[in-house]
Formats: structure tokens, sequence, C-alpha cells
């Protein structure tokens, strides 16, 4: 036998008996019926089965065992042996990457509902989309126990309205929350957000209820992938098909006009047969020609006379107007267009639509003398386009707060200012900056001036505790949470506010009272807040007079917003409210029937706060607001200042003696601005002097803002209202923060086709240079504004082309750079209408290979909830459990060592719990008696040096006491010894010890 | 000399050991194991799920429920539906507490009509008592109707007078007691009351008990709030049960809690949340002859039964 061999498989030291592989034969069938077991059981699954082929080397670790004996004894030898293959066993699983199978036999349902436009209209029974969320509903309520069922909702986008769960609380109905682009049906991303939805341990279907007309993404892709995941897609289709349908196409307007010319203006209509009506024409709003028409299969043109008298943005709309039975969809009967004639640019005052005119009509004067168009809207009529600004150079708020306006007329703003250079002042009021809520807004940002004023030496703060009951109207508690966010944002940042509510686990503090100024953590709480229908305003209302007492602000306040149903406090509560002077107003929103308001009205009046009762929840920021600025009456500065001059201005040319202001809003002048007024410097204690601004100017973008923080008219202005300078004021103020208009070569215009929009632009340089063009394109639906870069397509044109998103203005700025030259033009498109309404017929086709492809079959309205939940077939899925063998292993391998290599002797651990006191007294007393025994024998040996017996009497003394220390080192950390040797060393001790005296009695025999 | 760490230290680990199987007994709150739950939603309303408010069981087993979707439903003994019928309104609001009452009809508390409304079994409406008020026979927000074994019919209300109202099988006022408050006698939502033994249990929602009253509408005990482990967190209503206990069912707890008649804990049941068994703000619940519960586990919007 080879060397290397015989030392891998040695000789055993004792003769081997072919009995000692009946351990190794038992252990391979145990392991293997295991491993089998598992497999076949469906418990555990072994990635990498392969893994298994190391168990060969089992044979060689029980080989040397039996060869090379380990020293044990048999049955610790058995059962290290036993051990060492386990430990093997355990690790070669390990390497084959086991997981554990889990079968479940739940099915999970998601719903998938197509609410793209050309679904949700109304057709002449009843809406489907009604008719598929009802099917929902019903087949949802019948589920059985235990299988879970969610919602999707679709058109251009997707959105989970309910995740599966196999609770689904449907008690106000589907009641689509979720922002749904509704201009387009994406089949693809829908399924896939449903398929994505489902949870990977059970068997997962999705039903979906379309009309399987696809206009964006690529459903082919996606159905390989559920029909990988074993994902059925159930189809229950909405069908249509019209036969009678007009629309009409284009509207279209002559590129470049002059004043005082007449145009053609020409309508395109598209109609599937034969018919007439009405063709309108309307010129912004305004009807200026109507024509019955009388129109053929296919597309027909009409043709009106237009004729331009102003410069300015003249919007106009091609409706045609036939018999109801003679059109399927009324959507797409109307087309816009618009024609911006530049001139000199107009000023648009922005007021409060409950404000006083007062706040305007001074400045609105003064404009006009001054020779400038002035349109004075509310803020109501402000557009939402950015397109629809752009025949003004500048846009005034007059003291008109944030509540007036939505977010997407903010953004118009923000986007007027920034890209096409229109000017923005803000003159000051009550309701203007920070106490106008613009905190932390778009309008801020473009602003020169912070609301925040924290570093101004201020004023007694303020708590403020909101109780937000559900608000059962549609989106109430989206309504609930925006507002208070709103109301947060108008807090000054050292403010405290706190959110009660009644949430998963009963009344709780959404969060306690924290300063205002961690606005955004707050927010995020806000957003995630679960609000349940508040049994009794008792608790939450006692939760929150302890946090408001706990608060050490000079001025507290508790708002309740409810429908009013739950438990009104008791009367002891609401005195302890007013004995601790906290005002608590009330907000009936939406009281049942409008009829439980008194609960409400009784809180309000008797701890002094407001009682409201808004119709409309579109109410509640402005009231949310007022009351939250009931803490906040300390950002108005209702004293007179002598403005002094900062930052030399144009503005102020020739003006001198500027008269006094009577009252301003407390801002922070931004790093880059310049502050062109200011109040004189207030001396405080410190003697440190602060400087509040007055008129502040910057550059934003392509424009210039502005902030008056006092008011231009009779109020806190009175005074400039009277002066004599005040019209040169006012003039040159405006003149230096309106849009500037140069005169520019390069002529824009773009317009929608087939789902693309195309930019054009011309250079009418006479050089004609080659330029870099590159266009902005911003559009509707929030989303962030796209880059073009446009080709040369002619010797002065370039051009290019993007895909639309949908229904709604698209504004676009061009900036063409080369050889000197930077220029920028801007233009703008309007898609009328979604290419959903030029669908006019469903595509059953399309759905029929859905349901081919996965393996799901089609339903109707009259399908039973069975057919759709109970074709079950268990589904297993697997985890790692890699982890549980870890430690399994790391279990084996210290237990492999110490079964090798520790004694454990029982006779010391059964020594633990003997009587501790006896043992003790007795052992030592056995010790002092020996002891004393000892000495005795040890002076009379010293008496008689030569005595014999002494290394007897030494030996018969030791050996006990070795004896009796032996267990204790044997458990500490003495090396672990094993009885037979131990037994086998004592002899030998033994042996020597008598070796020794047999020599020494042979020496003495010597002697 | 005393005992070292070295004898300590093993004593104390077998000590604990042994402890180890015996676990920690909850003697405080003693736990029901029912022999079978299930759990189903109520059928759909349009694209609606609604939410279970209140469940009664006629003496047949029959059970009817009221949900917030304005509807009364009805029930066979298995939980299979029998038949529904509509509030004769529902815009301002929904009705909150039933009761099949010893003549066969049905009387409901249609709280925010302030008003009871009594139909016959196939829900044709037979008579509307009272009007929005606080006077004798007036009713604001009723919110639990029941009759007790000579007839006569007593309905609570909260959110205005926070009283009892009785009337005689006529629906002639008789005598009203309590008022808002937390002494004793006073309520915090009077909202679900059982008539057994010549005594009237009430459950005292906000003020967490259950208040006992004569038929006279005098005060007698409060139960509930003996000791700690016998609390209750908002119980909404409550029902006599097979062995002459009292359950209770808590929207604030999410669970259901059997007491003896003198007020003893004898076993709760689930916990708030919407898993197995867990309930979602519980507003009412029944007991029929065949020892089974319903739940109307309103926030999951389903029946529970437990069969015990």
């Amino acid at each position: 036998m080879p060397v290397f061999l015989q030392r891998l498989f040695p000789r055993p030291r004792r003769p081997f008996q072919w009995s000692q592989a009946v351990v190794l034969l038992v252990f391979v069938v145990v392991y293997a019926a295991v491993v089998l077991g598992l497999e076949l059981s469906n418990t555990m699954l072994f990635v990498w089965p392969e893994a298994f082929g190391l168990m060969l080397l089992t044979p060689w670790v029980w080989w040397l065992h039996v060869a090379g004996g380990s020293g044990l004894g048999r049955t610790r030898g058995v059962v290290a042996l036993w051990t060492r293959l386990a430990l093997i066993g355990l690790f070669v699983m390990l390497l084959a990457e086991p997981r554990a199978v889990r079968t479940s036999d739940v099915v999970a349902v998601m719903y998938t509902v197509d609410i793209s436009d050309s679904v949700g209209r109304e057709t002449d029974d009843e809406n489907a989309q009604d008719q598929a969320l009802q099917f929902v509903a019903s087949t949802m309520s019948k589920k059985p126990e235990g299988d879970q069922a969610g919602l999707v909702v679709f058109g251009r986008n997707s959105a989970v309205e309910l995740p599966p769960a196999e609770v689904t609380p449907l008690e106000d109905g589907i009641l689509l929350n979720s922002l749904i682009d509704r201009d387009a049906t994406n089949l693809e991303q829908s399924l896939s957000l449903a398929a994505a939805m489902l949870p990977a341990e059970n068997r997962g279907r999705i039903v979906l209820i379309s009309d399987g007309t696809e206009t964006a993404g690529d459903l082919r892709g996606i159905l390989d992938e559920l029909k990988s995941r074993e994902i059925a897609v159930d189809v229950m289709p909405i069908t249509y098909s019209y036969e009678s349908e007009v629309w009409v196409e284009q509207l279209e307007l002559p590129r470049n006009v002059k004043l005082g010319e007449p145009y053609d203006a020409d309508v395109v209509i598209s109609s599937l047969k034969s018919g007439s009506g009405n063709l309108v024409l309307k010129e912004n709003d305004r009807t200026i020609a109507e024509r019955a028409i009388t129109f053929p299969a296919g597309k027909s043109r009409y043709t009106f006379p237009i004729f331009l008298r102003s410069a300015g943005y003249y919007e106009y709309s091609a409706t045609v107007i036939v018999e109801q039975g003679d059109d399927s969809w009324k959507e797409n009967n109307t087309v816009l267009n618009y024609l911006f004639v530049e001139g000199e640019g107009k000023v648009l005052v922005v007021t409060d639509p409950r404000g006083n005119p007062a706040d305007h009509e001074s400045l609105v004067r003064a404009i006009r003398e001054n020779q400038r168009g002035v349109d004075v809207r509310n803020a109501y009529e402000f557009p939402r386009d950015a397109l629809s600004l752009m025949s003004y150079d500048l846009v005034i708020f007059v003291n008109v707060g944030v509540e007036a306006f939505d977010v997407v007329q903010m953004g118009a703003l923000q986007d007027s200012v920034e890209n096409l250079g229109i000017g923005f002042l803000m003159v000051g009021g009550p309701n203007s900056f920070g106490p106008g809520g613009y905190r932390k807004t778009v309008i801020e940002e473009i602003l020169p001036v912070e609301m925040d004023i924290t570093k101004k030496k201020v004023l007694p703060k303020g708590a403020l505790a909101i109780i937000l009951h559900t608000c059962e109207f549609p989106e109430g508690n989206t309504w609930g949470k925006r507002i208070t966010k709103q109301a947060i944002k108008v807090l000054h940042p050292q403010d405290e506010v706190g959110v009660l509510v009644y949430g998963s686990t009963g009344e709780q503090w959404l969060f306690e009272l924290t300063p205002a100024r961690e606005y955004a953590s707050l927010a995020t709480k806000i957003n995630g807040a679960v609000i349940g229908d508040m049994p009794s305003f008792a608790s939450t209302m006692s939760m929150g007079l302890a946090g408001l007492k706990k608060s050490d602000a000079s001025a507290k306040h508790m708002i309740v917003i409810s429908d009013g149903d739950p438990q009104p406090p008791t009367p002891k509560l609401l005195a302890d409210f007013k004995s601790s002077q906290i005002t608590i107003s009330t907000i009936s929103i939406f009281p049942h029937g409008g009829r439980e308001v008194q609960i409400m009205q009784q809180i309000a009046s008797a701890t002094g706060g407001r009682y409201y009762f808004p119709d409309d929840p579109s109410l509640l920021p402005s009231i949310f607001i007022k009351e939250s600025n009931t803490l906040k009456r300390t950002m108005i500065q209702n004293e007179t200042v002598q403005p002094e001059v900062g930052f030399p201005s144009p503005i102020l040319k020739g003006l001198d003696g500027l008269p006094q202001l009577h009252g301003y809003v407390l801002t922070t002048a931004k790093p880059r601005a310049e502050t062109i007024l200011q109040t004189p410097p207030k001396i405080d204690k410190t003697g440190e002097g602060e400087i509040d601004p007055l008129l502040v100017l910057y550059k934003r973008g392509l424009g210039t803002t502005a902030a008056f923080t006092s008011d231009l008219s009779t109020n806190w202005g009175k005074d400039w209202v009277s002066w004599e300078r005040y019209r040169a004021f006012v003039q040159q103020l405006v003149t230096r923060i309106s849009r500037v208009h140069r005169k520019g070569q390069l002529r824009l215009w773009s317009y929608a086709e087939g789902g693309r929009g195309t930019v054009v632009v011309e250079d009418f340089h006479p050089d004609a240079t080659p330029l870099n063009l590159v266009a902005v394109v911003a559009g509707p639906h929030d989303r962030a504004p796209e880059s073009l870069v446009l080709k040369q397509v002619g010797p002065t044109r370039y051009q290019a082309s993007f895909p639309l998103w949908g229904k709604g203005r698209y504004q676009v700025r061009a900036t063409g750079e080369g050889d000197g030259r930077k220029e920028t033009t801007h233009g703008g498109l309007i898609v009328s209408y979604s290419p959903e309404y030029l669908k006019f017929n469903s595509d059953p086709l399309l759905l029929q290979e859905i349901v081919d492809r996965t393996g799901g079959q089609m339903l109707d309205p009259t399908t039973k909830p069975e057919q759709i939940y109970n074709r079950r077939k268990p589904k297993s899925s697997s985890r790692q459990v890699f982890d549980w063998f870890l430690v399994g292993l790391a279990c084996l391998v210290p237990l492999d060592v110490a079964i090798r290599r520790v004694q454990i002797d029982p006779q010391a651990i059964l020594a633990w719990f003997r009587p501790a006191r006896a043992a003790s007294t007795e052992t030592m007393g056995a010790l002092l008696q020996r002891k004393q025994a000892v000495e005795s024998r040890l002076d009379a040996h010293r008496d008689d040096p030569v005595s014999a017996a002494a290394p007897e009497h030494l030996a018969s003394v030791r050996a006990p006491a070795t004896a009796s220390r032996t267990p204790i080192q044997q458990t500490s950390s003495g090396p672990p010894v094993d009885e037979a040797v131990d037994a086998d060393r004592l002899s030998t001790t033994e042996r020597l010890l008598a070796m020794k005296r047999r020599r020494r009695d042979t020496d003495d025999d010597a002697d | 000399m005393g005992v070292g760490p070295g004898r300590v230290v093993p004593r104390l680990t077998v000590a604990i050991a042994a402890l180890l199987p015996v676990g920690c007994t909850d003697a405080d709150n003693p736990q029901l194991v029912p022999r079978q739950v299930t759990r189903k939603s109520i059928p759909s309303a349009g694209s609606t799920i609604p939410a279970p408010r209140a469940v009664t069981t006629a003496p047949d087993d029959t059970l009817y429920l009221l949900d917030n979707a304005g509807r009364v439903l009805v029930f066979d003994r298995d939980g299979n539906p029998l038949r529904q019928w509509n509030m004769p309104e529902s815009e301002v609001g929904n009705p909150e507490g039933i009761c099949v009452l010893s003549d066969g009809d049905i009387a409901v508390a249609d709280t925010h009509y302030h008003r009871v409304v009594v139909f016959d079994e196939d829900g044709r409406v037979q008579q509307m008592i009272g009007q929005e008020g606080q006077d004798d026979g007036d009713f604001y927000w009723p919110v639990a109707v029941i009759e007790d074994d000579r007839g006569h019919r007593f309905v609570s209300e909260y959110g205005g007078a926070n009283r009892v109202q009785k009337f005689d099988r006529d629906w002639r006022h008789l005598l009203t007691f309590g008022g808002i408050g937390d002494l004793p006698g006073e309520f915090q939502r009077p909202s679900g009351m059982v008539w057994h033994a010549g005594r009237l249990y009430i459950v005292d929602a906000f003020n967490d008990r259950i208040q006992v009253f004569d038929g006279d509408g005098q005060f007698v005990e409060i139960l509930g709030t003996r000791d700690e482990s016998g609390r209750l967190h908002y119980p909404y209503d409550i029902a006599l049960g097979p062995d002459r206990d009292l359950w209770v069912v808590e929207y604030g707890a999410g669970r259901i809690s059997r007491f003896s008649l003198e007020g003893d804990l004898l076993g709760r049941f689930g916990s708030t949340g919407s898993g197995r068994n867990q309930f979602g703000t519980p507003w009412g619940l029944a007991i029929d002859s065949k020892r089974r519960i319903w739940v109307a586990d309103t926030r999951n919007h389903r029946l529970v039964s437990i069969d015990l």
C-alpha cells in the first residue's frame, strides 16, 4: 500500500472487526432517510444537491476513529463518532444550500381596473367604470375566508388603491384616492404593478377589467413574466364600438400676425358618418363666430376670419355641437389653440377674493396713470399655466394669502418668472408673506425675502394642539392632512404644535407638542398617519389639555376638526380648559346632514374659541391658517417707521422725503437680495441694532422679483398714497421689475400631431450663422421639463420632436448660442383632449391574448366569486434557512470538542448539592484532625529523625488530599484526564514510590 | 463560612430551569379558547363593502345586522344572507342599535335621525317614535334599544343627554335616568344594554364600566372597575350568555370579555388588529341559543362568529 494511503488510512491499533462498521452504516442510512424525507415531504429542498457527494468523506472519518482510537471509553467513543459524523452531515447540508419550503393554499387576487378616459365615460346605460368597481366590491365581499384581495387602478400610470390583504375595508366604496392620469391606457405598467404586489408565497391571480385599448407601454413583455411566475390573468372585458362619432381634429391659426389685419382660422372636423351641427369659435371665452354646418364622412375644413386689435394672449376654441345620437364622445368635440401678439406687456394685479378693494385700488390707479395696461383678477381666476401669463410683464400679489391658490397656479407663476422673465412683486398686508402662509412655498423660493424670522428677537411663543377626527367626506383624510401641514407652516418656527388622532391603537398623539421648525419630520408623520373614527372627544381633549398645560408657551390654543358625532366632553373638562386659559376653536366639516353642529358650537363657546361651519372643504385651509395665526400676530408689526434707503436703486431716483409707513410684515432679506428700503435700526437691550427689510429686489431666473413688506394702500401706506411722488415711485418700481423686451431674431412655433409634439425655430438673423439650439419643454402632470436638442433641417430652420404626455398646455423655451450670439425665444402648444378619445372600439383581441398567454379565463358581470377564487392549487415557496444550519453547526462544534476533551465527574456535580455547611465542617474537621496527627507525628519524627515510617505516613496523608482535589481540577481549568489513564498514572506513581523506597532500603542496607 | 458562588450559580440555574416549564401563567387575564372562529364580509352595496355596526339575534337564532350603508341585513343561523332592507333615510347618518321585540317586530335606534324606527320582520315600517330633543320622549342620538321581560323598552342616548329612557310596550314614556358625567348613575355614551333578572346592565363606554340599574332606573352598582384585570376599554355592547354570564365587546381594546353577573372577569378573547383572532373597533355583539357569539368587527368590515 502506498505511503500516503497508509497515512490516510492508518493501521488500526486493535484488530478491526466488521461490527465496528455498524455505526457508519446506521449513520448513512439515517442521514439519507432524513435528507430524502425532508425533500420528499416538501419540507425542505436543497439547491445544490451535488454537495452531498462530500459525504464520501464519512467513511474516512469513521476509519480514523476506528483505527486511531481516540483514547475514549467505548460509550463516549461511539457518541464522539456520532457527533463528528453529524457535524459533517450538517456541514454538507449547509453546503447544499437548504431552503425551507412553505406551502400555501391562500389565493391572492389583485383586481386591476382601467379607469382611463375611454372607460370612465358615461354611456347610455351606466358608467362602465362604476360597473367595474361594483363587480370588484361584490366579488371581494364574497371571497373565501383567508384569501387575499387588493386593487390597482390605472390609466397612464398605475397606483395601488388597496394592497392585497384578507381584510378589505371598502367602507366608502372605492374612492379612487390615487392620482391617475386618465388620458392613456398603460396595461403593461398596471399588470407589472399588480404582479409586484402579489405576495410570493401565495397563489397569485390578476383580475383585469379593461377595454384593452393600449395607448402607452408595451404589454407583450410583461405577459411572459406573468406566465413564468404562474400568475394567471382573468379578464373582464369592457366592450364598446361606436359608429357615430364627430370630433374636431385641428384649429389652425396663423403663425405671425400684425395688429389690425384680418387672418383666417381653419377648423378641421372629422366624422365617422355624415351629419350636421353647429361649429362655434370662441376667442378668450367669448363667442366670435357660430355657423351651421353639414359635414360628410371623413375630414372637412371650415374657415373663419379673425381680427386682432391689440397685443396680448388670445386663446381660441373651436367646438362642434351635434345632436346627441350623432356623437358618442363629447370630450373630443373641442380643440384649443392660441395666438400671442407681442406688444407692451401689461401688469396683472392679483387680489384676495374676499379682500378689501381698498388694498389694491390706489396701486392700480397709479399704474394706469403711468399709461400701463392693468388687469385685476382675484386669486381664483389666476391662470394655471405659464402660457396664459405670457402677455404680462409683471404680476403683483396684493395682500392675498396662499390659501387662495393651488399648487398648479403657484407653479405657473414660478415658471413664468424663472423661464419667461416675467416680474413678480408681493405687496404686504396682514395676509401676505409669513402671515399669508407663504412659508416653505415656491412663492417664498422666488421672492427676495424669507418668511422665517428666527434670527430676529421675537416674541412670546404659542402652542397649538390639533385634533383630527376622521373626515368622512371624499378624500377627507387627505384634506385633513394637507390643511394641518399648511397650518404648521404658518406657525413661527419656535411655536409648538401637536396633533391628536384616533389611530390604530386608539387615542394617541401623532406627535406631541414639537417646535414648528421641525416641519420636515412632522410632515412625514402627518403623511403616514392612520386616522380612525374617533368615538369620543373627551380622551383626546384630555390628552391635549395635559400636553398644553405642560408647555411653557404664553398662548395656547386647540383646533378640533370633526363631523361632530363623537361623544362630547364633560362640562368639567371644558371648565378645565377655560380655567387653564386654553381656547378651543371647532370646525364642523360635513356634519351628519348639517344638523349635528351643537356639540361643536358648545365646545367653542364654552372655551372662548371660534366655531366654523364651512360648506366647502376648500375653505378649510384659510380657516386653519387663520386659526394658526391666532398664535402668530407677532409677524405683523403695527408700528410707524420712517423708511431708510439701503442699496441705491433707480427706483428711488428723484424721490426724497419718503413718508412714514404705519405697519409692515417681518421678513428676512435673502443673502443675494438688494434691500432698497429698510426700517431704522431697533436698538435692543444688548445694544444691537436690528433692521427689517421694507423693499427688497433680486434676480430670479430670467425674471426679477420684489417684496414690499408694507402696503401701498390707505392702511399702512396712507401717507404714501397721499404723497405727491407716489405715482413716480410706483412707475419706477414697476419699470424696474417688469420683463424687459429684447428684439430677438429667433421665432418659435410648435404643434402636436399623433401623440408627438414638434418644436420648430426659425432664425431671421441676417447672417444666419449656425446655432446650438436647445429647447426645454414643460407640460402637464407635474412632470419634470424635458430638454431637447434641435437639429438644423434647413439653412435657417431647426427642429425637434418629443412625445407628449397627455392633455394640457406645454410651454417651450428655446435658447440658441453660437458665434457670440445668445438668444431665447418662447412658445407653446395645447393638447386639447387625450388620445383615449380617438379610440372608438375596444380591443377584445388583445384581452383574449392576455388570457391565452397567462392561462387565465374570460369573465363577465355575472361571474361568481367562486370562479375567481376557487381554482386552487397550493403554492410552494421557499426561503433560505442557512442561518438555522449555522446555529446547528455552532452548537455541534463545541459539543464535538467537549465530548472528546472534557471529563464530567458526576461525583463533583453531586457534591454541589450536598449540604454545604455539614460537608464543609466535616472536611475541615477531618483535615484539622489529620493535620494535628501529622504534626504530632512530624514532631515525633523530628525527635526521631531516622524513623522509617515517615514516608508512608506522608504518602497516606497526601493521597486523600490529592483525591479530594482531583474533581475540582478536572472541572476547572486543569487538563482533561481520563479516569483509566488517571488510574494508570496513580499506579505508576505508586510503583515509582515503591521503587524509591526499595532503593532507599537497599542503600540503607548497604550503609 | 457562607455558601460560595461556585454553589449558588448552579443551584440558581437549576431553580430557574425548574420554573421554565411552568411558564407565565396569566391568572389575571384568563383567555377564552373558542372551538371555531369564522370571519366573512357582509354583502357589498354598490362599490362599497360596508362595515357592520350592530347585531342582534331573534329567538329562532335569525341574525339581524345594521351596517354603515343604512341597511338592515337578515341572516340565517349560519350567517347566510336571507333578506335586507334600507332605513327610510340614511343620508344624514346610519343607525347604531337594533333589537328584536317580543312581538316579532324589529326596533332600530335611528341615531342620526333622533328616533326609533319599528319594522315588521319583512322590513315594512310600523312606527317611528320620537323626534330630536332632550325632553322626555324625545331623542338625541339614540344608540341602543332593548326590551325587558315585561315588554318595557329602554332606549339609551349619547351625545347630548347621555341618558336612558323607559317606555311601555305602546312606547309611552315612563321614566328617564342618567346624565353626562362620570359619577355613579351618570354616563358617557351608554351604548349597549341587557336586561336580566330585574336588573338592567348598561355599558358606559367612555367611563369604561358596566353600570347596573333596577327596573325603576335606580342605580345599583358598577361592574368592571373592581380591579385592574377586569378593566374595560370603551365597552360598546353587552349581551347575556348561555351560562347566565355577561359578554361585553370592547371598541377600544378590540376584544370580547366574559363576566359573571357579579362582575368577575371569566375570560377574554381577541386584541386590536386585523388578524385571525383580532378585532378592529368592534361595535356590537349578539349570542344565539347555540352558544355562538356574533361580533360586528367594524373596522375590519367583517362579521365574526365564535363558537364557544
